[in-house]
Order: C-alpha cells, then structure tokens, then sequence
C-alpha cells in the first residue's frame, strides 16, 4: 500500500477509526477519555515514561492530527523497554514467593478474512471493518474461561490506538455495538470507582509500548494487589492483543 | 503531475499480484472472480478461499468506486511525501464486485471534502517506477 502513501500504522488503523466514527457517531472527547485515563493512571505509576505528564482534555483536544481522525495522543508511544512473565504449573508457583496468578484462559486466533486487514489490502469482512478483529475470539475465550463480561473487575486493553479500545470494550461485551463512547464518557473505564477500570499502569499510550507484554504484567499486579492503581478486590482481569490484526489474542487472569 | 511524489516507491509485484499488475499497466482494473462459486476476492490469490478452486477469471471493474473510508494524512512517515502533506488515502470500495476495495488516493478533493460514501471515478497516474497506478476523482 506503500505507492498510496500508506506508510505507517496510524494511517493503516486510521480508516478504521473513521468508519466507526461515521457509523456510530463516536466523538473526539470520547477517544480522549481514553488517552485521559491512560495518562491519570500512569501519573501514579513510578515506571511509566509519561508518569511526569499531566494531559487535559483541550491539550488532547489541540494536539496535532497525525492521520485523521488520530490525533497525536491517540497514538501509543514508541518506547525500549523489557519485561517478563514466568508461566509455571500451580503446583511449582505455590512454592514460589510471590503470590501465583492464574491464567483462566487464553485464546488466539480471530475472524477470516484479517490477514487482508488493516495492515495489508483493507479487504477483510466488510461487516467488520470498523470493529476489529475479535468479537469472535471474545466468545470463546469466556466459554474456555468460564466467566462472563460482568466478571471482569478490571481491563488491560491493547491501546495502540484510542479508537482500538473502544473497539474492544464492545467486541469483549462490555457495552453494546457502537456504544463503547458514551460508555467511556460516562466514567466507566477512570480508576478507581469507574465499573470497569482500564489500563491502570497507563498503557501503551503512557505507561510504556513494551508490545502489550506490559499490560499483561500489569494485570498479574492488580491480582495480587501490587498495582499503582489497585482495584479493589480484583479477581478477574482481561488482558487483550491489539485488534486490527490476524491473528489476535487475549488472556483471562484470575486468583 | 501525479498525486503523490515521483519518489514515493512504486509498486512492487509479487507471484500472486503480478496479473493484477499487468492489467493496471494497461488500464484495466480487474479484480479475481472464482468461476466456481463465483466469488471476488482481492488481493489475487492462487486459490479461492471460499471453495478452494483454483480457477480464476479477471473481471473488469466499473470505472466507479465509492469512497469506504479514508484518512488524511498529515505527519510525513516518509520522506517522499514531506511536500505534499496534507494528503488522503482513501479506501475504495466496488459494490460490484463483490465489495472489494483498493487502498487508494483521490487526486482531486481537498482535506475538508472529503466524505465516506462520495462516488469516485478511475484515473490512471505514473509512479515513480514508472508503473501505473489506479487513482480516482471526484465523480462529476
């Protein structure tokens, strides 16, 4: 797509956006909700790049257009960084010394079609072009898990983008389709007495781009009480891949 | 003068698009219908994805496209494109055949005019490898 000026991922998930701007109306104050509680969470995270950071909404507002309709706080950071998770039976974790974590379930995969997406030709179902890639995985990963969206105390979404994350909450069952903006207006996602706190040590957006390892970290600390923003008696956590791909993938932690 | 800079990197045909781009080079945009369950798909593919046939038939496209969705961009990733920020990619849609689309620019519409759904008709343009790409206009 390079010959058409496509070279860079914010105008490859940039159409995206738009179509779901236009057909389900959502406004920017809503992908800046997103990038706003990113940053509050982040500010009480020690490790995050942009903890020192204030952002308000007319600075998201007034902040350049990368590729409409992304603004520059729309788009996750560009960071170097590492982390690690240790994944063990039960059995070997209990003798370990910090608190075991469990994976609920995992699931990796996706609708058919994808591989043409966001990143490649834009040809993938049109049915599903302005949602991502994952409502089909959504479904499966609670039947393997057992649990269902009213479960979840807490969210670790894949913010490459604002819009992605409002994606997610409707493809993860959160909310109703094209309802993830009035959703997040509504103080949904903001820690700590949103019903659905997110992204709590910032994200990608302003924790740190660490390829959504980090957030899966971050919902091993929320399950053991550890986070800068810790839920109150947490026990579920979804932990999602970014959407606008093929395949995807996401996990359900839980104690 | 074509929409974007003659140092914008051309096509690149590989063995599953090479037909697609052998037509472009004489003006016929065509997209692959399956002769068998007569689907379209595109990008080319040496197998149908629904049925597994591997028959193929180009299809001529109609010279009108609708506007999917676009994007204007304004942060140059690349070089090559530095002077001619702000500028759109569009997604183009051919109900047609079968909804495929084309990852696109439409030449003629400036930043604030351009909607989904705008009707669009084809033009061919030079890239920089001396390849012809299709292009599109606002449809009069």
């Amino acid at each position: 797509m390079v010959p058409f000026g496509m070279f860079s991922p914010p105008i490859m998930i940039a159409p995206l956006v738009q179509r779901y701007v236009h057909e389900f109306g959502a406004q920017p104050e809503h992908f800046g909700e997103v990038a706003l509680v990113c940053r509050e969470n982040a500010r009480r995270n020690p490790r995050a790049v942009m903890g020192d950071r204030a952002l308000t909404m007319h600075d998201y507002l007034n902040s350049r257009m990368i590729s409409e309709p992304l603004r520059l706080y729309d788009c996750c950071q560009e960071n170097d960084g590492a982390c690690a998770l240790i994944v063990t039976t039960l059995e070997r974790a209990r003798d370990l010394r910090q608190k075991p974590v469990l994976i609920l379930a995992a699931a990796q995969g996706g609708s058919a079609g994808w591989g043409d997406g966001a990143l490649g030709s834009h040809n993938m179902p049109i049915e599903e072009y302005g949602l991502g890639n994952g409502a089909s995985l959504a479904k499966e990963l609670y039947q393997r898990a057992g649990v269902s969206p009213k479960d979840v105390d807490v969210v670790q979404v894949y913010d490459h983008f604002t819009g992605c994350v409002l994606m997610t909450l409707e493809n993860f069952g959160f909310c109703g389709r094209g309802e993830a903006g009035p959703f997040v207006a509504d103080g949904n996602i903001r820690w700590p007495n949103g019903s659905l706190p997110l992204n709590t040590s910032g994200g990608h957006l302003s924790e740190a781009y660490i390829h959504g390892l980090n957030l899966a970290v971050e919902g091993v600390r929320q399950l053991r009480g550890e986070s800068s923003s810790q839920v109150d008696k947490a026990e579920v956590c979804l932990v999602t891949a970014g959407l606008t791909a093929s395949p995807v993938s996401a996990a359900l932690l839980g104690v | 003068m074509a929409y974007l800079s003659k140092d914008t990197p051309g096509p690149t045909p590989n063995l599953a698009d090479q037909v697609f781009w052998d037509y472009c080079q004489q003006r016929e945009l065509r997209f692959q219908r399956c002769p068998a369950c007569r689907r379209f798909r595109h990008p080319p593919t040496p197998v149908c994805p629904s049925c597994r046939s591997f028959e193929i038939e180009w299809v001529q496209a109609t010279d009108i496209g609708v506007v999917f969705s676009f994007t204007i961009v304004h942060y140059a990733a690349h070089a090559s494109i530095k002077s001619v920020v702000p500028y759109n990619v569009a997604i183009i849609d051919f109900p047609e055949c079968g909804h495929a689309r084309l990852v696109s620019n439409v030449i003629d519409v400036g930043p604030t005019e351009m909607h989904i759904g705008m009707q669009v008709s084809l033009v061919w343009e030079m890239a920089g490898n001396d390849m012809l790409v299709p292009r599109f206009r606002k449809k009069i």
